[in-house]
């Protein structure tokens, strides 16, 4: 199994997962709603997939008030980015058509 | 939402996503650059107004402080380049701070002030509020959307 799409990762490469690894990578923490809005998908779907992230050792989950107001805050864990800066290096082999070294 | 995803159109969605988080994470250079504005304000009222508006400046810079401080903690993302100059740029404007009481404390004069001591009490405003500014302009610059920001954290 040669060909770059082999290694992606099965965690990441999913569309909401992907969005969320994107958006955390650009952030140093992202609330969840902000998360929510900025990826457009319900309150119960963004908790699954980021309970799979949090599993794989991705995601980085925080919970806390502001005054009387819950909030969670999200961030990528050292892990997590090394996985998402892989992935997409996966991502541009396979669209430039580079083969593996 | 579409359940498979294909290699471009997963780069595009990564793409997508960081300008977006990229755009929302910019307050933090906005308010930078106010604050650095206001400071300078502050200290030219400080150390060339009357005593009246000392008093309104004293007033109005803490009530913008604490409005500052209530919007930053609302904001639901963070980024990286703030994150990563929140230290030296509040260091430095402690220092810059410091600089301008001590200098309004000890070295203006409180009366007989010529044209130099005001130029001089103007730089004083001026350079107190600069590390705000350039930390504003830094954090604005880095997080454009021409920038790529590959290099923003060293972690890319």
């Amino acid at each position: 199994m040669t060909h770059p799409r082999h290694a992606l990762d099965e965690v990441i490469h999913a569309p909401v997962r992907l969005s969320i690894m994107a958006a955390l990578a650009a952030a140093e923490k992202a609330d969840f709603r902000f998360l929510r809005d900025t990826i457009e998908v319900s309150d119960s779907l963004l908790s699954k997939h980021i309970v799979i992230l949090e599993e794989a050792g991705y995601v980085h989950v925080e919970k806390g008030f502001v005054g009387k107001r819950p909030r969670t805050w999200l961030s990528l864990t050292p892990r997590g980015r090394e996985a998402f800066t892989k992935y997409t290096e996966v991502l541009r082999q396979i669209t430039e058509g580079i083969p593996r070294a | 939402m579409q359940e498979e995803i294909d290699p471009r159109g997963a780069l595009d969605e990564i793409e997508r996503v960081r300008a977006n988080v990229r755009r929302s994470s910019r307050w933090a250079g906005r308010l930078l650059l106010v604050m650095g504005v206001g400071s300078i304000a502050y200290w030219a009222a400080m150390l060339l107004g009357p005593g009246a508006v000392q008093t309104v400046a004293g007033w109005g810079w803490g009530l913008f402080v604490v409005s500052a401080i209530i919007f930053a903690f609302r904001q639901g993302v963070y980024d990286p380049v703030t994150h990563r100059l929140q230290w030296p740029v509040t260091g430095l404007y402690a220092l810059t701070t410091i600089g301008a009481v001590l200098f309004g404390l000890y070295v203006l004069p409180e009366d007989d002030r010529g044209p130099g001591w005001v130029a001089a009490a103007v730089a004083v405003s001026v350079i107190a509020g600069l590390p705000l500014i350039i930390g504003g302009w830094r954090v604005l610059h880095l997080t454009s959307d021409r920038h790529d920001g590959r290099e923003v954290d060293g972690r890319r």
